[in-house]
C-alpha cells in the first residue's frame, strides 16, 4: 500500500487488518505463520492467508509498526500507537505523507490537485486512467490500485466515500495535524494571520499543493471544521485574504485570520 | 415620494377590480386594447363543442363591424367569457367609443343609447338604471318600478326578507303543475319551509333568503357574483331535519323524513325552489311577466314612433334575474314584418359562460353574434406587462393631469406619463410610443406572478398581483419598519438552491427578511443571489440592482460568497464594493439592469426527472411551509446509503476502520426505522432513531444533495461542491451521536464486551450439551467456540434441572444462533461495504487479538461473568441480546448445579454404603469381590449378566481409578461457583458414578437371589459328598456380598 512507486496498492491490507495484526503481535510475539493461523483461526484458505500476509507486510515493511526479532514478530512502536484507531491513524499519517516516493503519496497529491475535476471522472477506474495518462510515473496505475487507495484515503481523513467517488474533504486530516502539531508553533484559541497559518500548514501537509487558492479538499476541510466550531475563520477588512476553493453559495470563500480551538485536541 | 397618494389612487380609482364605476379618466388611461376576440355567428351553445371562431377580431374591429350599424340590422351580440376576463371592460370601452363617435356613427337624435352598468346589477339596480335613462315608457309600469325601487330602499330588511320567504312558500304551495312534485307533496314542502326552524335557517345571514334579498336590492355600490339562491347548506342540516321530523307539524315532518340522509332529495328540492326565483322576484316587485316584457317592447315602440333606434349595452346580464327571459324576448324581435312597430335594436350583452350555458335555451335562436373573451385576448406576455405598465402609470400620475387628459379627448398620444423615478435604472414598457416604468415590478416578476395565479385573468392579476403587491410596497415605504413586500403567494423558490440556503444561513437578518429576499430573487431575479460588479461599479445580486434591494428594506444584504467584477472577470472582495448610493438614487452612467431569465431547472420529461422534481417540491414545502414530508421513506433510504452504504458501495463513515465492526454497523443501521426526519409521514417512534434529522436549512440542503445524487447517479452535477460541503458538515455534526447510538456507548467509554458475552454463551452452551471445549490455549478455545454445538442424544443426565437447562438451550435456539452469528461476523474484518459483513458465508480473517483478550478475561473468571453484566438490559437490541440471554441462562445453570451437587452427594453416599469410603483400596476390594462372584456364578452354571461380567473383567485398579477420577471431580466442585461446577459436571461424572452404583446394586441383587437359591437347593438335597468344600467357599463369598447388600437395604429402608 505504501511501497515505493510502482505499487499495486492492493486492497486486502485494510487499516482494520493492519491494526489487528499489530495488536495481536503486541499481545504476544509470534511467528508470521502463527499470526496467519491465529487470524484465520486455522482456516488454510489461500485468500484469507493472503489478506493477512499482505497486512503483515504493510505493518512490517511499509509502516514499521512491527519488526522481526529472530523468527518472531514483535511490536516496534510505542503501544500507545495502536491503543486507539485515532492514534494509529495519526502515526500512519505522519509516515505516509512524508514518504514522497510512494504510489500512495503521488496519487494522493495528484488527486487533491484535481479539485472538482475528479467528479467528471465518475469512477475509480476513471480516476486511475486519467491519472495514469497524465502522470508519467503513475502510468501503470490501475483501478484496483485506486480501489485499495480509497480505504486508506478515507481512513486518513482525505475525504468521504460515496458511491464510486470520494468526496474531497480533509476535515479529519486537518484535525489530526492541528491536534498533534499546532501548538509547536501557535497557541490554541488565539487568532493568527491566515497567511501564517497557511505557511505553517504547508510544512505539515506536504500532500497538498498550496498555491493562490487552496484546493477543494483542504478548503472543504477548513469549512467543515469552522462549521462544527473547531476552528474559526474570519475576514478582517484590512488584511490579505487567503482564498478558499470557491463554492458558489458558501458564506466563506476566503479568510484573513484563523483561530484553532483547544477542543480540537480533545 | 407620495406613497400615501399612490396607495389612495390605487385603491380608490385605478384598481377597483370588482367595481367598474371607475372614473373615465382612470378607465381610459388603464384600458388595454383587446385583440384576438373570438367571433361566432348565431347562438351556438354546446359547451366544449363550440365551432372554430368565424374570425378573431380586435376591439375596434368589433366596434366597426358589430356596434356601428349603418344598415340598421337587427343585432343581439352577447359578450361571453369567464369571470374576470374583462367582458364588462370591453363593453364599457365599446359604449364609450360609441358615445364619443361622430354623428355619422352615433347620432343621439336618431339613436337611443342605454347603458346598464354592472355596478347596479341587482334587480333594483337594473330597474333604477332603466328609470334613470328614461327607458320605461309605460307610465303605469314606470310608476310600479319606481315604487319598487323606492320601497326596496326604504323597506325594513327583515320584513322584506320575510316577504321573500313567504313568496317562495306561496309559490310552492300553489304549484299544481306536478312537474317536480305532486301537489300534495308541494303542500308538505310549503309546511316544511314554514316550520320555524327551517324558516329561521333560511333567513339567517348569508342564507338563501339573504342571497335573494341581495339579488333584488343589493346596494348600488355592490356587485353580485352569484344568483343561485338555494344551496346545499340551506337544507342539508341533519339537526334541523331531525327536529322537524320529531316536532314539526305532520306535513312538515313527513317531508323532513323524505329528506333525511337522502342527498338526491335535497338536491331535487334545491333545484325546485331555485326555479321559483323569477316568480318570487316579480311578485316582490309587483310586476308580472307580461309587464316585464312590456317594459322593453314599449320602449322599442316609442322609439320607433320617435324615429329612433336603440343601442343597448348591458355589462352584466345577471342583474336581470327575474325579468331576464322577458328582456331577452323583447330584444330578440327583429324589427319589420310582424314587428314593424318596433325599432331596430343593437344589443350588446355581457354574460358569463356559466350563465350562458345554464340558460342557453333563452339564447340559442335569438343571439346573432357571440364575442368570446379568452386568454387569447389577454393572456399574452405583452398584454400582461403593458397592462401593468398602464396601471402603474395611472397610479403614479397626477390625478388632475389624468382628468384633464380625459376632458381633452383622452387621446392615447397625449396620455400623461408619471414623474415617478425608481431608485435605479429599471425596466419599463411602452404605452403607444411612451416609456412607463414597471417599478417596483419587472417583466419577469409580472409574468411569474401571473403564471402563479390559480385563475389567470386580468381581474385576478390586477387584484392579486398588482394591487396586493403594491399595497405592501407602499405600506413598506410609508412605515419603513415593517416590510412585507414582496408577498410570495405561490411559495416560489430560488432555482439556485445553494444560494437560497446561503441566505437562510445569513446572520443579522430576520427570517422574514430572508424569505423576502429569497422571494425577490425567485420572482424578480434570476433565481440566484450571484453578485456581479458591473462595469460602472453598480452592484447586482441575482441580476437585480442592489439599490432595489435597499429600496425595499433589504439593504443589509451584501451578497453571499464572492462578487465577480464584470470588467476583469475576477472576484472582488466585499470591502472594495461601494455601498448603495444614499437614498437609493441611481447615479448617472449606471447601466440598465435586466435580470436574466431564471434557469428552468431540470424539466420533468421522464419518470426519473418527475420524481426528482416531486422530491424537490416535497423537501422545499417541508422546509419553507412546514408541511409534512410525503416521501420520507425515499429520503431515509438515501440517508441509509450515505451513512451505512449499500450492497455495492461503502458509506461515508468507515466504520470498521474506526474500530466499529462492520457487522454491527450494517445490522444496526439496516432498518429504515433507524432514520427519522422531523415531521415525516411514516409513523415511526423517534426514540428508535439512530440518525435523526431536524427541520433546518442544513437538513434541507442534505436532502437536496441526496436528491441530486439520486437523480444524477453520481456526483457530477451542478452544485456538487456546495452540496458535498453541506452534506459532510451535516454528517460531521452528527457523527459522534450516530456512532454513540450504533455502538450503544458514550464517546470515550469502552465498547460493550459483546464478543465476550457471545464467547461465554458458546461456552455455557457447550457445557450444558456436554460438548468438550479445548481450553489448552486461547486460540484453541476460540476455534472450539466458533462451532455450532448440537445436542448429543447419547448423553443422559441424571437430574431434571440439567435436562431443563438443555431444554432452555433448545427453546432459545434462535438466540443462541444469533449469538454465534454475532461472534463470527462481528469479529471478522471486512473489506469495503459493511453490508458484506452480514454474509455468513464470507470467509474472513478475524480480529483475533480482540478474541484472545476476551477469552483470557473469561478464563480468568472461570467463565462466570454474571456479575459483570449490565444492570439494565434493553430488550431486542443487537448489542444487548447476548447479555440478555446470559442473564436468563445463569439462573438455570445455578439451579441445575445445586441439584447436581445434591445428587452427587447422594450417589457418593450410596456407593460408600457398598464400598465403604471411596478409596482406591476399598474400590479394588469390591471390584475383586465382584470378579470372584462372577467366577462362582460361572463355576456353578449360574446365568449372570454377560454385559456386567465383561464390564468388570478388566483389572479392578482401572475401574477404581475411573471411579475415583469422577468422584474427585464431583467432590472438588461441591464448593465452587456454579459455572465452575458446570464445567466440572459437564463431563457427566455424576452419570458415571450412577452407572457404577447401578451395577453394584444389580450385582448385589443377583448375589442375593443366587445365595438364597443355593441355600434352598442344599437344604432340599440334604448336602452331598465332595461338594462341601466348594460350597462353603462360594457361600462365603455370597455371604459377604449379601451382608453388604443387607446392610444397604436396611440403610435404605431406614432412609425411607
Amino acid at each position: 500500500m505504501f511501497k515505493v512507486n510502482p505499487d499495486g496498492m492492493r486492497m486486502e491490507p485494510t487499516p482494520e487488518r493492519v491494526l489487528s495484526v499489530c495488536r495481536l503481535v503486541a499481545h504476544e510475539s509470534m511467528s508470521r505463520n502463527d499470526v496467519r493461523n491465529a487470524m484465520t483461526l486455522g482456516l488454510n484458505d489461500e485468500k484469507e492467508l493472503d489478506q493477512i500476509n499482505r497486512s503483515i507486510n504493510v505493518a512490517l515493511e511499509e509502516l514499521s509498526l512491527i519488526k522481526a526479532n529472530a523468527d518472531k514478530l514483535v511490536l516496534a512502536v510505542d503501544p500507545g500507537v495502536i491503543a486507539t484507531s485515532a492514534a494509529f491513524r495519526r502515526y500512519v499519517s505522519s509516515r505516509v505523507f512524508s514518504a514522497k516516493s510512494t504510489t500512495f503519496y503521488m496519487f494522493t497529491k495528484w488527486l487533491i490537485a484535481q479539485n472538482d475535476r475528479i467528479f467528471s471522472m465518475k469512477s475509480w477506474e476513471g480516476m486511475a486512467k486519467t491519472c495514469g495518462s497524465e502522470v508519467q510515473e503513475l502510468a501503470a496505475l490501475n483501478e484496483n490500485a485506486v480501489l485499495g487507495w480509497r480505504f486508506w484515503a478515507a481512513f486518513l481523513g482525505l475525504g468521504y466515500l460515496s458511491g464510486t467517488m470520494i468526496i474531497p474533504n480533509m476535515k479529519l486530516r486537518l484535525e489530526d495535524v492541528l491536534a498533534t502539531t499546532y501548538t509547536e508553533k501557535f497557541k490554541y484559541n488565539e487568532t493568527i494571520l491566515a497567511q501564517d497559518f497557511i505557511l505553517w500548514l504547508n510544512t505539515k501537509m506536504p500532500e497538498v499543493e498550496i498555491g493562490g487558492k487552496l484546493p477543494l479538499a483542504l478548503s472543504a476541510g477548513l469549512r467543515t471544521l469552522h462549521e462544527v466550531g473547531l476552528i474559526k475563520l474570519e475576514t478582517w477588512s484590512d488584511s490579505t485574504p487567503i482564498m478558499l476553493y470557491h463554492v458558489d453559495g458558501d458564506p466563506i470563500n476566503s479568510f484573513t485570520h484563523i483561530s484553532v480551538m483547544e477542543a480540537i485536541n480533545s | 415620494m407620495k406613497w400615501e397618494q399612490y396607495r389612495t389612487i390605487m385603491e380608490r380609482y385605478a384598481i377597483k377590480t370588482d367595481d367598474m364605476a371607475t372614473e373615465d379618466a382612470y378607465f381610459m388611461s388603464t384600458h388595454m386594447p383587446f385583440s384576438s376576440l373570438e367571433l361566432f355567428r348565431g347562438g351556438y351553445y354546446e359547451e366544449g363543442k363550440m365551432p372554430v371562431p368565424t374570425k378573431l377580431m380586435s376591439e375596434d374591429e368589433v366596434f366597426e363591424q358589430l356596434i356601428y350599424n349603418p344598415d340598421n340590422e337587427h343585432r343581439m351580440v352577447i359578450v361571453r367569457g369567464n369571470h374576470g376576463t374583462g367582458k364588462s371592460h370591453l363593453i364599457r370601452y365599446l359604449k364609450g367609443k360609441f358615445e364619443r363617435s361622430p354623428s355619422t356613427v352615433y347620432n343621439p337624435a336618431t339613436e337611443q343609447l342605454v347603458f346598464l352598468r354592472r355596478l347596479n346589477n341587482s334587480v333594483r339596480g337594473a330597474f333604477s338604471q332603466l328609470l334613470e335613462q328614461d327607458a320605461i315608457k309605460d307610465p303605469d309600469v314606470a310608476e310600479k318600478l319606481r315604487k319598487f325601487v323606492v320601497s326596496s330602499d326604504s323597506k325594513d330588511e327583515d320584513s322584506f326578507k320575510t316577504e321573500i320567504l313567504y313568496a317562495y312558500i306561496a309559490a310552492v304551495r300553489n304549484d299544481v303543475s306536478g312537474e317536480t312534485y305532486k301537489a300534495v307533496q308541494c303542500r308538505d314542502i310549503a309546511s316544511y319551509l314554514a316550520d320555524s326552524r327551517v324558516s329561521e335557517h333560511l333567513l339567517r345571514e348569508g342564507g338563501a333568503i339573504s342571497r335573494c334579498y341581495n339579488v333584488i336590492t343589493a346596494p348600488s355600490n355592490q356587485i353580485l357574483q352569484d344568483t343561485t339562491i338555494f344551496t346545499d347548506e340551506d337544507f342539508n342540516v341533519s339537526k334541523i331535519i331531525r327536529a322537524v321530523m320529531k316536532q314539526g307539524d305532520p306535513q312538515a315532518s313527513l317531508f323532513a323524513t323524505s329528506l333525511k340522509g337522502d342527498d338526491f332529495e335535497i338536491t331535487k328540492l334545491i333545484y325546485y325552489l331555485n326555479g321559483f326565483t323569477r316568480e318570487v322576484i316579480q311578485r316582490c316587485a309587483d310586476i308580472s311577466s307580461e309587464n316585464a316584457e312590456t317594459i322593453f317592447a314599449q320602449l322599442r315602440r316609442d322609439l320607433k314612433k320617435q324615429g329612433k333606434n336603440l343601442t343597448i349595452f348591458i355589462e352584466d346580464f345577471t342583474g336581470f334575474t327575474g325579468i331576464d327571459q322577458e328582456l331577452i324576448t323583447a330584444l330578440s324581435y327583429e324589427h319589420g314584418g310582424d314587428y314593424a312597430d318596433l325599432c331596430r335594436v343593437t344589443s350588446v350583452i355581457g354574460i358569463t359562460n356559466d350563465y350562458y350555458y345554464a340558460f342557453r335555451g333563452n339564447f340559442k335562436d335569438r343571439v346573432t353574434h357571440q364575442i368570446e373573451v379568452t386568454d387569447r385576448s389577454y393572456g399574452t406576455d405583452e398584454f400582461i406587462v403593458q397592462m401593468a405598465g398602464r396601471y402603474l402609470n395611472a397610479i403614479y400620475c397626477d390625478p388632475a393631469g389624468l382628468r384633464s387628459w380625459m376632458d381633452s379627448g383622452a387621446e392615447l398620444r397625449d396620455l400623461p406619463i408619471s414623474d415617478f423615478v425608481p431608485p435605479c435604472e429599471w425596466e419599463s414598457t411602452t404605452i403607444g410610443d411612451k416609456k412607463v416604468t414597471l417599478y417596483p415590478f419587472n417583466r419577469h416578476a409580472l409574468l411569474s406572478l401571473y403564471e402563479a395565479l390559480a385563475t389567470k385573468n386580468p381581474r385576478m392579476f390586477l387584484k392579486n398581483v398588482i394591487r396586493a403587491q403594491l399595497k405592501e410596497y407602499f405600506d413598506g415605504k410609508l412605515y419603513e419598519d415593517g416590510w412585507y413586500f414582496p408577498i410570495n403567494p405561490s411559495n416560489a423558490q430560488m432555482s439556485n438552491d445553494p444560494h437560497s440556503s446561503a441566505i437562510d444561513r445569513l446572520e443579522g437578518m430576520s427570517s422574514d427578511d430572508k424569505n423576502r429576499l429569497k422571494a425577490v430573487f425567485a420572482i424578480w431575479g434570476n433565481g440566484s443571489a450571484s453578485g456581479v460588479k458591473d462595469t460602472d461599479s453598480t452592484l447586482l445580486f441575482g441580476g437585480l440592482n442592489q439599490a432595489f434591494l435597499a429600496d425595499i428594506g433589504l439593504q443589509t444584504f451584501t451578497g453571499i460568497g464572492e462578487i465577480v467584477d464584470k470588467t476583469t472577470g475576477q472576484a472582488v472582495t466585499l470591502g472594495a464594493i461601494p455601498e448603495p448610493a444614499a437614498g437609493g438614487r441611481n447615479t448617472p452612467g449606471q447601466q440598465s439592469v435586466t435580470p436574466s431569465e431564471p434557469s428552468k431547472g431540470k424539466p420533468p420529461v421522464d419518470p426519473t426527472a418527475k420524481n426528482y422534481q416531486k422530491f424537490k417540491n416535497d423537501i422545499t414545502a417541508w422546509f419553507t411551509k412546514g408541511e409534512t414530508l410525503k416521501y420520507d421513506a425515499d429520503y431515509r433510504g438515501w440517508l441509509r446509503t450515505l451513512v451505512r452504504g449499500d450492497s455495492r458501495q461503502c458509506g461515508a463513515i468507515d466504520w470498521q476502520d474506526i474500530g466499529i465492526p462492520a457487522y454491527i454497523a450494517a445490522e444496526r443501521l439496516s432498518d429504515l426505522g433507524c432514520y427519522y426526519i422531523d415531521d415525516q409521514s411514516a409513523p415511526i417512534n423517534v426514540d428508535r432513531a439512530i440518525v435523526y434529522m431536524n427541520r433546518s436549512s442544513e437538513s434541507r440542503d442534505v436532502l437536496m444533495a441526496l436528491n441530486e445524487l439520486n437523480y444524477a447517479k453520481d456526483w457530477d452535477f451542478e452544485g456538487t461542491v456546495y452540496y458535498q460541503q453541506r452534506l459532510i458538515t451535516w454528517l460531521e455534526r452528527r457523527k459522534a451521536e450516530i456512532i454513540k447510538k450504533v455502538t450503544a456507548v458514550e464517546q470515550g467509554e469502552d465498547s460493550l464486551p459483546v464478543l465476550e458475552w457471545c464467547l461465554a454463551i458458546q461456552y455455557l452452551k457447550a457445557c450444558i450439551l456436554g460438548q468438550k471445549v479445548d481450553t489448552s490455549s486461547p486460540y484453541n478455545v476460540i476455534k472450539c467456540l466458533f462451532q455450532d454445538f448440537k445436542k448429543d442424544d447419547s448423553i443422559k443426565r441424571d437430574t431434571c434441572e440439567w435436562n431443563e437447562m438443555i431444554q432452555f438451550v433448545l427453546n432459545h435456539q434462535a438466540d443462541f444462533d444469533s449469538a454465534l452469528t454475532f461472534l463470527k461476523q462481528a469479529s471478522a474484518t471486512t473489506m469495503g461495504a459493511v453490508h458484506l459483513a452480514a454474509d455468513p458465508n464470507t470467509k474472513s480473517c478475524y480480529r483475533t487479538d480482540e478474541l484472545v483478550l476476551a477469552v483470557e478475561r473469561l478464563m480468568a473468571v472461570d467463565w462466570d461473568i454474571e456479575a459483570q453484566l449490565p444492570g439494565n438490559i434493553p430488550q431486542k437490541h443487537l448489542l444487548y441480546n447476548p447479555a440478555a440471554l446470559l442473564k436468563s441462562l445463569y439462573p438455570s445453570v445455578k439451579k441445575a448445579m445445586v441439584a447436581d451437587t445434591q445428587e452427587a452427594a447422594t450417589v457418593i453416599r450410596k456407593l460408600e454404603d457398598y464400598v465403604g469410603e471411596l478409596t482406591q483400596e476399598n474400590l479394588i476390594n469390591t471390584l475383586a469381590a465382584i470378579q470372584d462372584l462372577f467366577s462362582v456364578f460361572s463355576a456353578n452354571g449360574i446365568m449372570g449378566s454377560t454385559e456386567l461380567r465383561v464390564k468388570y473383567e478388566k483389572p479392578p485398579i482401572e475401574t477404581a481409578k475411573t471411579v475415583l477420577k469422577h468422584f474427585k471431580l464431583l467432590h472438588d466442585a461441591t464448593a465452587v461457583s456454579a459455572v465452575r461446577q458446570l464445567t466440572a459436571y459437564s463431563g457427566n461424572s455424576l452419570h458415571v458414578l450412577y452407572d457404577f452404583l447401578r451395577d453394584i446394586q444389580m450385582i448385589a441383587q443377583k448375589a442375593d437371589q443366587e445365595g438364597a437359591k443355593a441355600r434352598k437347593d442344599i437344604a432340599a438335597t440334604g448336602g452331598f459328598d465332595g461338594m462341601e468344600a466348594l460350597s462353603e467357599a462360594a457361600l462365603a463369598s455370597i455371604k459377604a456380598l449379601y451382608t453388604q447388600l443387607e446392610s444397604m437395604e436396611v440403610y435404605e429402608n431406614a432412609d425411607n
